[in-house]
């Protein structure tokens, strides 16, 4: 018996516990294949597509190229053709985005008109006074004063007018209302408009208009308005440079042009040639 | 443009006073500077760089011109540093070299006296009034002819 028990089937080893993933059976060794088979040619069909599209990319692109390079020789050749044009240019087809700011008339262009009105009026009543009123002196006196009154007084007022004429081409318009701050641009230039985040600084006044202004200043390295004060720089002060440098007095002296005797009479001998004629002309009117 | 011929260039400067305050102001424009004149005499000037300009498109009863800076202390302002330095007359001198300043008068000088030498002074004020009264002289001619032909052709 004991014997029979030992020809029997041995003891069950009992097999140690493994941390290792067991291996895969043939039929799950099988399907993995297949999927992995599957997925690269997945792969590669997505990545024919994809080649198929840059492809196609690239030739309409190409294709599109040619076309705009045959459309502009066209054009080309086209406009080689056609006459230039000699019409001016229509409103509709001028540019909007550039707009002309005129300045108003200011009281020395009036001032001047005025007085040209003056000595036209002064010289229609000398006309009438050699016509009509020649035995009234008085008329013919006022009627000279106020001709050549009239002609002075337009040539200062028209010299002294502040208006340079000068149109400012651009988008920018003139604010009518009242602003805060005068602000000096390198490029822009001098702008009057409103500022608010600029501290520091003191207001300046403005004599054209009475009002006071903060003046700021760009500052092209930190890209802000900072408030601007004069430099403390001393080149020339502005009258010296003027009186001794401009005017030269020793030099003008040397080079000045000498009067005869002739020049330095002149004016007495026409005023007396013109006291004459006045006696002559009463004499011979009466 | 003047009623008498070309007349006097004028350009605006906008003229800041020790005061803190400005004006936009017409100068006349002689011996390339904004001069300040009495009479026929230059009393205060100030160097004019067509570099220097500043665009002003106008406000209120300020007109539109091209505007140079320029303060009561000093020549040029510069504000934006838009002037090179040197010594010729077409520069502003160099301010840390003390010998810039003197060479760059010296060549305003020496333009000036060039300029005087050439153009030397063509009318005196006695001829100036000399023809103002031989103006008056025609015109009173003139009339006079006028109405003496009148009486003569009504006699």
């Amino acid at each position: 018996m004991p014997d029979k028990k030992k020809r029997g089937r041995p003891p069950k080893k009992i097999q140690p516990l493994s941390t290792e993933v067991p291996a895969l059976s043939a039929e799950a060794r099988a399907k993995a294949n297949a999927d992995a088979l599957k997925k690269k040619g997945y792969d590669d069909w997505l990545e024919s597509i994809n080649k198929a599209k840059s492809e196609k990319q690239s030739l309409e692109a190409q294709l599109q190229a040619e076309k705009e390079a045959m459309l502009a020789a066209q054009e080309e050749i086209k406009a080689r053709e056609t006459p230039p044009i000699t019409s001016p240019p229509t409103e509709e087809s001028k540019v909007e985005s550039h707009q002309v700011i005129r300045q108003p008339l200011n009281k020395y262009t009036i001032l001047a008109s005025i007085a040209a009105g003056v000595a036209v009026f002064g010289f229609a009543l000398m006309i009438l006074w050699v016509s009509l009123f020649s035995r009234n002196n008085l008329i013919g006196i006022v009627s000279i004063m106020l001709l050549i009154g009239g002609i002075f007084a337009a040539k200062h007022f028209w010299e002294k007018r502040q208006d340079s004429g000068v149109l400012i081409l651009g988008t920018q318009k003139i604010p009518k209302r009242q602003v805060n701050s005068m602000n000096l641009y390198p490029d822009k230039g001098i702008v009057f408009e409103d500022t608010t985040d600029i501290k520091g600084g003191q207001p300046w006044r403005c004599h054209n208009d009475g009002k006071m202004y903060f003046v700021n200043k760009w500052n092209a390295k930190t890209n802000r308005l900072e408030p601007f004060i004069l430099p403390d720089q001393q080149y020339r002060d502005p009258e010296v440079f003027a009186q001794k440098v401009l005017e030269l007095p020793a030099h003008r002296r040397i080079f000045r042009r000498k009067e005869t005797l002739l020049q330095q009479l002149s004016p007495a001998m026409m005023l007396l040639a013109i006291i004459v004629f006045w006696i002559v002309m009463i004499t011979t009117l009466e | 443009m003047s009623l008498f011929g070309p007349g006097v260039e004028r350009k605006t400067q906008l003229f800041f006073r020790d005061d803190n305050s400005f004006v936009f102001v017409k100068r006349n424009l002689k011996f390339s500077c904004l001069v300040e004149m009495a009479g026929e005499k230059i009393v205060k000037a100030w160097k004019h760089f067509y570099g220097c300009q500043l665009p002003f498109a106008g406000y209120k009863n300020m007109s539109a011109d091209m505007v140079t800076l320029g303060f009561a202390r000093d020549i040029i302002l510069d504000v934006f540093n838009k002037v090179p330095e040197g010594n010729d007359i077409m520069n502003k001198p160099n301010l840390r070299d003390k010998a810039s300043m003197g060479k760059w008068i010296a060549n305003i000088a020496e333009n000036q006296r060039h300029f005087f030498r050439a153009k030397r002074e063509s009318q005196v004020w006695t001829s100036r009034v000399t023809w103002a009264l031989i103006a008056v002289l025609v015109i009173m001619v003139i009339f006079w002819g006028m109405a003496f032909a009148r009486r003569i052709y009504a006699g």
